[in-house]
């Protein structure tokens, strides 16, 4: 193992002590780390929720944690895969490593305000598509954190390029065999997920969030599935969990669907979303940049902090910021059921059809930032056959979910026509 | 153009589907199916697609997937073989309804899915893995304005898939370039 020179550790109200090298420490003080600080992780959740004021800040302290911890288990378990099969050597694994914890620690640099609503006023990119936050992170760690990372005295080393670090977390074919491990940062059994169900279900006081996750980094390792008859290649590998992980892995994907049911399409919490976008869009249409070097500073001057001063002014952010000021939001007046049949469907369209200017936005589970995607995770038996078998053949209730997925649709009106919006939805559902 | 809704995107997938070999499709055909039309065929899916060591990919595409199942437009069952396993995705119940969405979308979307589909639906899913992280980084070095023949770019990928030999990959590159796929390998080069 190489020199870490000094450690440190940060308290961590969720996985206790996290420990972090002399480096590491550097590029976590620079202001712009420092920044997620002022960037709540649910932007308007506390709204409902009252105990969910927690910032991007420790949420990327844990993904680099549980980064690095999957890193660790996927290597102690399948050392002999990684290094004959797919040819690491010792040596490229201990620089991956680190890379891997920069990407986890760094993956959030390029949140705007208010974590995913900003992501609505951002810039459009040359498809006509608004720029992501990832693409504003990838700019920070190229530029804003070039000099800390690359010329601390513990990478005389490693020698670590800041754009090894953007090439992965932004899927980059130049991180070439490293993005076997991309799978760490975005992917089903990702750190970034592991890290926010746990921290989001801590702060918001639910206990839907917690699985667990000492189990699955028991039982993770790569997985190699043989090619199929008349197949000369076999796909490529993947990350599973042995046979005895599959409650482990089961209880993830459990944990994500009731905090995406109870949490982030929490009817109220939604409604606030709705505001901040709009309030964001009054305040902030047109200021933010492209993701450039010249112009990042530009954009890493906004912050959570900066928009709430300028919320606080009763005059701004137009109706939206006067609904968050009063907190006097939009109320749901029909939704949808979790998994509607289409007798379901018709009946919301009838709805919507008789509401008509009553209803002011629709919301929709599928459009959701959290929104759930099919899931399957592969699982290798424990005997010497070594069969490979997806999670939902084992467990009938992700079969479900995958066959049965959340659509749920929310009608919302103003507050002050929300009573009679509601009396006729009742009259409608009276003959339904 | 705008991008294409989640509906309008279930639509397509059910065309691809109805149009497959023996009108079914795996997980992985689909999604790299959905890249190429895409990136090849300027179809404005409005999907991210990322690169991973097992090709490009957007769990966007698993989403639709999942409503698409959800909907009935297409019905996915596990198949379990001797050395791993795989999904069938067929068409569902009430495919029929999507026609009208896809038709809405204008005459030719059809024949250009029908085109992907006759060109990529029967190649495996290594296969496709392989072709569509070609096209990814041939794309990565067309945008970059960075020169790279066929060499660069199978090295390129040969990092990236060591599980594959360098010949495998050269003549995925040179099949690729001959159809006129590549920008970085004119098609009259090979």
């Amino acid at each position: 193992m190489a020199d870490q020179g000094r450690t440190y550790e940060i308290r961590c109200p969720v996985h206790g002590f996290i420990p972090l090298s002399d480096w590491e420490r550097d590029v976590i003080n620079h202001p712009a780390f420092q920044r997620l600080r002022r960037i709540r992780q649910l932007a308007w959740t506390d709204y409902v929720y009252p105990g969910a004021m927690h910032t991007r800040f420790e949420h990327s302290l844990g993904v680099m944690h549980i980064a690095s911890l999957l890193f660790e288990a996927i290597v102690r378990r399948s050392y002999g895969v990684l290094t004959k099969e797919l040819g690491f050597t010792d040596e490229d694994l201990e620089r991956d490593k680190q890379i891997v914890r920069f990407a986890a620690l760094l993956h959030d640099t390029g949140h705007g305000p208010f974590s995913h609503a900003a992501e609505d006023v951002f810039p459009v990119d040359g498809k006509g598509k608004h720029y992501k936050h990832e693409a504003y992170s990838a700019v920070v760690i190229q530029n804003v954190l070039k000099d800390v990372i690359e010329n601390h005295g513990l990478n005389k080393g490693p020698q670590i390029k800041a754009e090894e670090i953007a090439d992965l977390l932004e899927g980059r074919s130049a991180a070439g065999r490293r993005l076997f491990w991309r799978q760490l940062i975005d992917g089903q059994m990702d750190a970034d997920r592991m890290d926010y169900l746990l921290r989001d279900s801590l702060h918001t006081g639910v206990d839907y969030g917690k699985y667990d996750w000492r189990r699955l980094l028991n039982t993770i390792q790569v997985i190699q599935m043989e090619a199929r008859a008349g197949e000369s290649t076999p796909p490529g590998p993947r990350l599973g969990v042995t046979e005895g992980g599959v409650h482990a892995v089961e209880a993830l994907v459990l944990a994500r669907y009731y905090m995406f049911t109870q949490v982030y399409f929490h009817k109220t919490r939604v409604a606030y979303d709705h505001h901040i976008r709009g309030a964001l869009k009054a305040i902030l249409s047109g200021t933010f940049p492209p993701p450039s070097a010249e112009r990042i500073g530009e954009y890493l001057s906004w912050d959570d902090w900066r928009v709430l001063g300028i919320l606080a002014d009763e005059k701004s952010g137009g109706e939206d910021g006067n609904r968050i000021r009063q907190r006097n939001h939009y109320r749901e007046v029909h939704h949808t059921p979790e998994c509607p049949t289409d007798g379901d469907r018709t009946t919301l369209g009838l709805i919507r059809k008789s509401l008509g200017d009553l209803v002011v936005t629709t919301e929709w589970s599928k459009t959701s930032t959290y929104r759930l995607e099919a899931s399957d995770i592969s699982v290798v038996t424990e005997d010497d056959v070594r069969r490979v078998r997806p999670l939902s053949y084992y467990s009938a209730v992700v079969r479900n979910l995958n066959q049965h997925p959340i659509d749920i649709v929310r009608l919302y009106s103003k507050p002050e026509h929300s009573e009679a919006a509601r009396a006729k939805v009742a009259e409608l559902l009276k003959d339904t | 153009m705008e991008s294409f809704n989640p509906e309008a995107r279930i639509a397509v997938l059910g065309r691809m589907v109805s149009k497959a070999p023996n009108r079914s499709l795996g997980r992985t055909q689909v999604m790299k199916l959905f890249y190429f039309l895409q990136e090849l065929k300027g179809v404005p899916l409005g999907y991210d697609f990322r690169l991973f060591n097992y090709g490009p990919f957007d769990s966007e595409v698993l989403s639709d997937l999942s409503s698409g199942c959800g909907l009935e437009a297409v019905h996915e069952e596990v198949v379990i073989h001797a050395n791993g396993y795989g999904y069938a995705i067929t068409p569902g119940q009430q495919a029929g309804l999507l026609e009208k969405e896809l038709d809405a979308m204008g005459s030719t979307l059809k024949s250009i899915v029908d085109q992907v589909v006759l060109e990529f639906g029967k190649s495996s899913a290594s296969e496709l893995e392989l072709l569509s992280t070609i096209l990814y980084v041939d794309r990565e070095f067309a945008a970059a304005d960075v020169p790279a023949g066929d060499k660069e770019i199978t090295d390129r990928v040969q990092k990236i898939k060591p599980h594959f030999s360098t010949t495998v990959i050269r003549q995925g590159v040179l099949n690729m370039a001959a159809k006129g796929h590549l920008k970085n390998v004119p098609s009259h080069s090979v």
